[in-house]
């Protein structure tokens, strides 16, 4: 099953390249190479020039991720459970979510500097609403007939976090990693083209600059891939913990 | 044992209080089975749930084996109609959760409880999820699982309601021949005068709402599939029916 999965991407991923190398020949510019002149050039500059971008950008993303998550879970699964958490912190979440968090980055800067911290920091206040949300919505939906065998076996709540929240938030938890997956991608990418010199999103755009084309594509490709390979390890991640889903 | 003595229970909600239960009386005598039968949204449930340790505001008393019922103390068997299994665990680990919240789990415990499935007719399906069973196997499992417990009272909310007819009296002979061997003190609720009539050693009759037990008698009928005396078994039959809906004769 896991390599008739990856024959379906690479056939994919295939038919793209085709469709693309078409476009390209029908449009004849240098703004728009055709993939094999990209794919040529990174075979020749990925581990020279882009693969330390690269790196760089996906440290950043996981680790603003992974603390994203954490913080977001324990807040989303603790308002969930209990009523009065939820009373008190729901609308600090609801007034600060829907402000567009993009617009902080001068004061994130000003705060965290130029380093990577504004950068993680950046990432978490994007992606940790949908996460906080998420598990706060999967906790309440639990039918609380779930809870009852529990209950009346005399279990406190250490044991019902375990037994019953965990379990149950643990799969939506993935689904919101994938959301926050993409937004931080997106967020990266903006957020390099400030103060630093090092990352995928600055490589583009430095590329652009040059007015080099073949290295521009040869980023972006390159960011496609990060993504990939984020929402593959998160679809393994479903595949192997949570059997009883399917 | 079980004693409830004048229990009233009540709702609280925004738009004030809702009387659920208003003074309910009921005995079920050590290996005793009484099963409970009343119309929908008359308060079963909210009985069970009170006896279970769910509901814990109360007026009244709720005993069991003469002290205070307390869910950490007593060894309560909880089947619900549904969601009553995790989700996330398979046949084995569900049927052995009640039993690893009191305690470690033994190697006899692991054996006894494999041994109550394979009775249940579960045998090949223990590592399969709930979300892999049909309505009956998962019912069978909540089942099993309480009496691996081996609980002190036991406690079923229309347990079977969802299933079909035929799987229906499976299970009810299937419930009846693990009981016998254990005989622990049951309330097993339902809204079949049939089923009532089969697995009560008494049958209670409730009312409401407010829920009140109208009527408790004892059932010759216990465990008989075959109906020895047809006339008396429709006269009982039809006064449960009339008491249910509220009518005297
Ligand atoms: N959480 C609740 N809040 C308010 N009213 C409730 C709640 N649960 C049940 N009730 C009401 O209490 C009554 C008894 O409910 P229940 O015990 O579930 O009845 P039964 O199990 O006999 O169908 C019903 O009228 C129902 O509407
Ligand atoms: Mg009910």
């Amino acid at each position: 099953m896991k390599v008739k999965n990856t024959g379906r991407y690479i056939f994919i991923l295939f038919l793209i390249f085709i469709l693309w190398h078409i476009a390209s020949a029908a449009v004849k510019s240098p703004l728009f190479p055709p993939p094999t002149a990209v794919f040529c050039n990174l075979r020749e500059v990925f581990f020279s020039k882009i693969a330390v971008h690269a790196a760089l950008s996906i440290y950043r993303i996981v680790a603003g991720l992974i603390i994203s998550v954490l913080i977001g879970s324990i807040l989303g699964l603790l308002m969930g459970f209990y009523h009065s958490v939820d009373r008190v912190l729901s609308p600090v979440i609801y007034f600060i979510y829907p402000i567009p968090k993009i617009a902080l980055l001068p004061i994130v800067m000003i705060l965290f500097g130029l380093g990577e911290l504004s950068k993680i920091t950046l990432i978490v206040i994007i992606t940790v609403f949908q996460i906080v949300i998420t598990m706060r919505d999967t906790v309440k939906n639990i039918p609380k007939e779930t809870f009852y065998s529990l209950t009346s076996l005399g279990a406190g709540d250490i044991v019902v976090f375990k037994e019953i929240i965990l379990p149950a938030a643990a799969p939506e938890l993935l689904t919101a990693v994938r959301l926050g997956a993409g937004t931080a991608i997106s967020v990266l990418f903006f957020t390099e083209n400030f103060g630093t010199v090092q990352g995928i999103g600055y490589f583009i755009m430095d590329a652009w600059m040059r007015v080099n084309y073949i290295d521009m594509y040869s980023g972006i490709l390159v960011l496609g891939g990060i993504g990939l390979i984020l929402f593959s390890f998160v679809d393994a991640l479903d595949r192997i913990f949570y059997r009883w889903k399917n | 044992m079980i004693t409830v003595r004048n229990l009233e229970v009540f709702y609280k909600s925004s738009r004030g209080k809702f009387m659920a239960l208003a003074g309910v009386n009921l005995d079920v005598e050590k290996g005793g089975i009484v099963a409970v039968i009343g119309p929908s949204g008359c308060g079963k449930s909210t009985l069970l749930y009170t006896l279970a340790g769910i509901i814990k505001e109360f007026k009244g008393e709720v005993l069991i084996d003469k002290t205070p019922i307390d869910p950490r103390k007593h060894r309560i068997g909880l089947v619900l109609q549904d969601y009553g299994l995790l989700p996330w665990k398979n046949v084995i680990e569900n049927s052995l959760l009640g039993l690893r919240v009191k305690k470690k789990i033994t190697k006899t415990d692991r054996e006894y409880a494999e041994y109550l499935l394979s009775r249940m007719g579960l045998s090949g399906l223990f590592t399969r999820y709930p979300g892999e069973l049909s309505g009956g196997q998962r019912q069978r499992v909540a089942i099993a699982r309480a009496f691996i417990l081996k609980p002190d009272i036991l406690l079923m909310d229309e347990p079977l309601s969802a299933l079909d007819a035929i799987t229906r009296e499976e299970m009810q002979d299937l419930f009846l021949d693990v009981w016998k061997g254990d005989s622990i003190s049951t309330v097993f609720v339902t809204h079949s005068t049939e089923e009532a009539m089969y697995l009560g050693k008494k049958i209670a009759v409730m009312t409401g709402p407010p829920g009140r037990i109208v009527k408790t008698m004892d059932n010759p009928f216990f465990g008989a599939r075959e109906i020895k005396d047809p006339g008396l078994y429709f006269s009982i039959k039809s006064k449960l029916k009339d008491l249910i809906k509220g009518r005297q004769k």
